[in-house]
């Protein structure tokens, strides 16, 4: 179990700078939503500077905004299904509803970030852009990794039925 | 399930006990509970050959199949 120590140690890790960037966006995106002056705060979606801030820039940035609570919640869970391997709860009915979640979640984020990007480019640089990225930021494999914690929670589903079948074996 | 476990009837007939019959056989008076209760999923081999053994009986005398009704 070093391994899974480990994991969690990182994801504690990525947990605790997620938060202070949460408590920044907390305080930062409704000054933004609310407010139309552009302040000199280096605000950037997809790596560009905001020049403009009006109604559709302030609902590209509200969707962003959504897709990394929905990111961020899945991160959430993740913990909790982390500290239910540590207390040895494997095929339990909780993780795998986590699990079944998480995806969802990670799903959810990756087609609203999707939309919203596509969305940013149409509007900032009039272009619809549909290209497929290969790389480890990409939506495709964003999007994979949504399916499989949904399939992994399938399998664990199906784990647990087999536990129960060998406990009940005389 | 359609599979009837009868091992209360074949216990009161041989007059022994649910205790005495796990302790014979080895096995935890828990796992008998369950077994008689209906609520194991599988028996092994092994386990009904010494339930047989002890109670001096064949295996159709401790199950029995019932069709369900629809």
């Amino acid at each position: 179990m070093k391994k899974l120590h480990l994991l969690k140690t990182l994801v504690d890790l990525f947990w605790f700078f997620a938060i202070l960037a949460s408590l920044a966006l907390i305080i930062f995106v409704p000054l933004f939503l609310f407010d139309d002056e552009i302040y000199d705060l280096p605000m950037k979606i997809n790596g560009e500077k905001l020049i403009v801030m009006d109604l559709t820039t302030k609902l590209i940035l509200l969707g962003y905004v959504f897709a990394y609570g929905f990111f961020m919640y899945a991160i959430f869970l993740f913990r909790k299904v982390l500290n239910h391997f540590s207390k040895r709860e494997i095929f339990n009915e909780n993780v795998i509803l986590l699990f079944d979640k998480i995806g969802k979640l990670l799903l959810a984020s990756t087609i609203i970030s999707f939309v919203v990007y596509v969305a940013y480019q149409n509007y900032v640089e009039n272009k619809v852009n549909f290209g497929i990225e290969v790389g480890t930021d990409s939506f495709l494999l964003a999007a994979s990794l949504g399916l499989f914690f949904m399939a992994l929670s399938e399998v664990f589903a199906i784990g647990k039925n087999i536990k129960e079948e060998n406990e009940l074996t005389i | 399930m359609p599979i009837i476990v009868n091992l209360d009837v074949m216990l009161a007939k041989r007059k022994m006990r649910s205790n005495e019959l796990a302790e014979r056989i080895g096995m935890t008076t828990a796992n008998l509970s369950i077994l008689k209760t209906g609520k194991a999923k599988a028996v092994r081999f092994s386990t009904l050959e010494a339930i047989c053994e002890i109670l001096e009986c064949q295996p159709g005398d401790i199950m029995e199949f019932v069709k369900e009704e629809i």
